[in-house]
């Protein structure tokens, strides 16, 4: 008998589509993120259509072009800089510095501004055509988990690599420089030309003479760099796929505001729309991760609250959410689980309730293709759901059971 | 932008005592580099070495006064490899200050073809008291 009860168990492990009420999985918990650029992302602009200058030359130019030559405001334009960066402060933007744990370099690392102004045309119906609108947003991290042991090991082989690479090249470099005789006659006839023109850079460099021996040196310099080395491979081989993986706690802000300028006048606006965005997570070395996310959000385009409808925006509606979730997941173990928990109000309204959905998922590997799975959630309408193939044998054995 | 992995140029020096201070800054964002520099005294045959296996991204210090300067050449040899998944950018920023003229030069730069791929530079000055 017992041998026929655990058969019939495998037998239900098999079944699946055996369950009660299907979860509704279209409402995520990543819908409450803070957007990648808040300020942008507040007037609508797609993440593509964000300009990201990465050094003041390009920045001038883009704003040159997006606004005349500086003759007028730009129509539609976003942009986000990353301040420290963007003005060469002495902040460390390599790995080595995106791993410290100071406040005030992750502070620099992370900070980032998103400006955008929107003049929109008749087929844009969230926004009026005789308006302007303009945006700003912020963003940075508070705490930032540290490079896991995996990815510290990767980078030092890199960087371990990187330091053959340089050596040889030193090797190479040293020859040019103290040993190969032509270099050595251009280098000082560079210099003797140099003192004729009182050591006036600029003004040697306009001397065609000059310009042709300094043309001649840095050729022979560069071909250094042409000699192949099998140690770009090894590195290309372990960083290709390398991802930064970081465990501990992190901590998140982001917000931003918009302003609507009534018949395009400075002197006549409101406020448009708004958010603030906190992001709390922990990331385990053992395979657990933690996120909590709060965000408000001011008149914003759908109301959660309200299964995303659309907001007309007849009165200001202000919205508070919030979510956690946890997942267990590592790569030595069979067990994974995962809880996930969101909360949705109106703060503005008496008339929209609040609601909240909780979601609990747990499978376990029993063969490479064999998962016992089970689910339990219960939806923003209260309704409570079961699923998975464990609720399925579960409600069979009990079956059997009664039977007897 | 024109790219360029090479440079070998002049620093202008005076006969003073004044320090000389050497910036580099190294990116873009994420990326991972190793650097070397060093100064090297052609007529004595010596070579010293400032930082050896600098895995930093920003280097800024005092490498000697104009006239102890005066004559010899610093090497700066730098290798980046693009670990950030937002770029595939690899540059380097090179100020020189405390002589006549604060001098920051041309920006090395290469964008390498895909993650993984790295990217070496040189950059030569001699310093020179005309």
């Amino acid at each position: 008998m017992k041998k026929i009860i655990i058969i019939i168990f495998c037998f239900g492990l098999n079944i699946s589509g055996f369950s009660q009420i299907v979860q509704d999985t279209t409402v995520k918990l990543n819908l409450l993120k803070a957007p990648s650029s808040p300020g942008s992302n507040l007037l609508g602009f797609a993440s593509s259509d964000i300009d990201k200058p990465t050094d003041l030359s390009a920045f001038m130019a883009s704003l040159q072009s997006s606004t005349g030559a500086f003759t007028q405001l730009p129509s539609n334009f976003a942009f986000e800089i990353v301040p420290y960066w963007l003005f060469k402060t002495k902040t460390d933007f390599t790995t080595k510095g995106l791993n410290s744990e100071k406040k005030s370099d992750i502070f620099k690392q992370t900070f980032a501004l998103s400006f955008a102004i929107r003049n929109p045309d008749s087929t844009n119906a969230d926004y009026k055509v005789s308006n302007t609108y303009g945006a700003i947003g912020f963003k940075f991290s508070l705490v930032r988990g540290k490079y896991d042991t995996k990815t510290n090991e990767t980078l030092n082989k890199i960087r371990n690599l990187q330091n053959k690479i340089n050596k040889g090249i030193r090797d190479d470099l040293n020859t040019l420089l103290n040993s190969d005789s032509t270099f050595k006659k251009l280098s000082k006839l560079r210099k003797n030309m140099l003192s004729k023109f009182g050591g006036d850079e600029e003004l040697a460099g306009k001397d065609s003479t000059y310009k042709a021996v300094d043309d001649a040196i840095n050729q022979l310099q560069k071909k250094i760099l042409e000699k192949p080395n099998s140690a770009f491979d090894k590195i290309n081989e372990i960083a290709s796929p390398l991802i930064l993986n970081r465990t501990g706690c992190s901590l998140d802000i982001a917000g931003g505001v918009s302003g609507e300028f009534i018949n395009k006048r400075f002197d006549n606006s409101r406020v448009y729309n708004a958010g603030l965005w906190a992001t709390f997570g922990h990331t385990g070395v053992r395979g657990g991760s933690t996120l909590f996310l709060i965000r408000y959000l001011y008149n914003p385009n759908k109301i959660f609250a309200l299964d995303n409808a659309v907001n007309k925006k007849v009165s200001d509606i202000s919205t508070l959410d919030f979510g956690g979730r946890y997942v267990y997941s590592n790569s030595d173990s069979r067990f994974t689980c995962s809880a996930e928990a969101i909360y949705r109000s109106v703060l503005s309204s008496s008339t929209i309730s609040p609601s909240w959905r909780l979601i609990f998922n747990a499978d376990y590997a029993i063969w490479q293709n064999q998962k016992l799975t089970f689910s339990f959630g219960r939806n923003f309408d209260g309704v409570v759901s079961k699923d998975g193939n464990l609720v399925a044998a579960l409600g069979f054995l009990i079956g059997l059971g009664n039977n007897r | 932008m024109e790219e360029k992995q090479s440079l070998n140029t002049i620093y202008v020096v005076n006969g003073t005592g004044q320090s000389i201070r050497l910036q580099i800054i190294i990116g873009a964002i994420g990326q991972t580099a190793t650097t070397s520099i060093t100064i090297g005294d052609t007529i004595g045959g010596t070579i010293t070495t400032i930082v050896e296996n600098f895995t930093g991204g920003v280097f800024d210090d005092v490498i000697g006064t104009n006239i102890g300067l005066d004559g010899k050449t610093l090497s700066i040899v730098s290798t980046i490899t693009d670990t950030s998944v937002d770029t595939n950018l690899t540059e380097l920023h090179i100020t020189l200050k405390g002589g006549p003229r604060v001098k920051k030069y041309p920006l090395l730069s290469k964008t390498v073809e895909a993650q993984g791929n790295s990217a070496s530079y040189i950059c030569v000055i001699d310093f020179f008291k005309p």
